[in-house]
């Protein structure tokens, strides 16, 4: 009996009932802060590195590589 | 010859693994900060659960990165005009990296200012190491891909020969 109670403390722990997505308050006030005003401005924040990363690359990946190819020819 | 290809992978593929060590290392172990701890308090678990979200998409992206620049590397492997060089990629890795540590430090650090290195103490000397890493490892990078520059056509041919080999046989 004392197992059942300790397994069913352990189910409904406060780690599983924040999952972001579960139907329980605290994943309400989650999906609140979440989808907040701040929203599309976290979402900017979150992804202007990585368009700068993308950019770079694809910026090394063509400069130049005409020139390049012209000024060393294949055998 | 064209080594931007080869370039351009490493240095992906080192922007995705320099973003995997803030991501594991700074956010995940050392828990120093997390990807909005500038702007949402570690203190409770409605904030630390948010967190954990924002860090999700952030790590979603460094894979996304690190696949697009395997994707990248599986091509260059195919041409016959783009040298195979070691320490090329090995530059490009470190390159992407330092490329990685000064981006992503100048506009979330100090341009938006949603998390530091060391939360708890802000803006500190530790996110203008964090920027100086970001400089001494483009410099090493950039270094060893234009020192390589000498050794790039006999390996390009040589790499060039044996392709043309394995296609013919």
């Amino acid at each position: 009996m004392r197992f059942l109670f300790t397994l069913l403390f352990l189910v409904i722990s406060l780690g599983v009932a924040a999952c972001p997505f579960c139907r329980t308050s605290t994943a309400a006030r989650i999906r609140e802060a979440l989808f907040g005003p701040d929203f599309f401005l976290n979402l900017f924040a979150c992804l202007l590195p990585f368009a700068a990363f993308f950019m770079i690359t694809i910026l090394i990946y063509h400069g130049g590589k005409q020139k390049q190819s012209a000024a060393n020819p294949l055998p | 010859m064209n080594k931007r290809p080869l370039v351009a992978a490493g240095t992906l593929m080192g922007i995705g693994m320099g973003g995997f060590v803030d991501g594991i290392l700074f956010h995940q172990i050392l828990q120093l900060h997390s990807m909005l701890s500038a702007k949402l308090s570690q203190d409770t678990v409605v904030n630390i659960k948010t967190s954990m979200i924002w860090d999700g998409l952030f790590h979603a992206l460094t894979w996304v990165a690190t696949a697009v620049s395997v994707r990248l590397l599986w091509q260059v492997a195919k041409r016959a005009d783009v040298p195979w060089s070691g320490k090329v990629f090995r530059g490009s890795l470190l390159l992407g990296w330092g490329i990685f540590n000064l981006v992503e430090g100048i506009i979330d650090h100090y341009l938006l200012a949603i998390h530091h290195v060391v939360e708890r103490l802000g803006l500190s000397v530790y996110d203008h190491a964090f920027l100086g890493s970001g400089v001494v490892l483009i410099v090493i990078g950039l270094s060893m891909v234009r020192t390589s520059q000498s050794n790039l056509v006999a390996v390009a041919h040589t790499g060039y020969r044996e392709r043309s080999e394995r296609k013919g046989s």
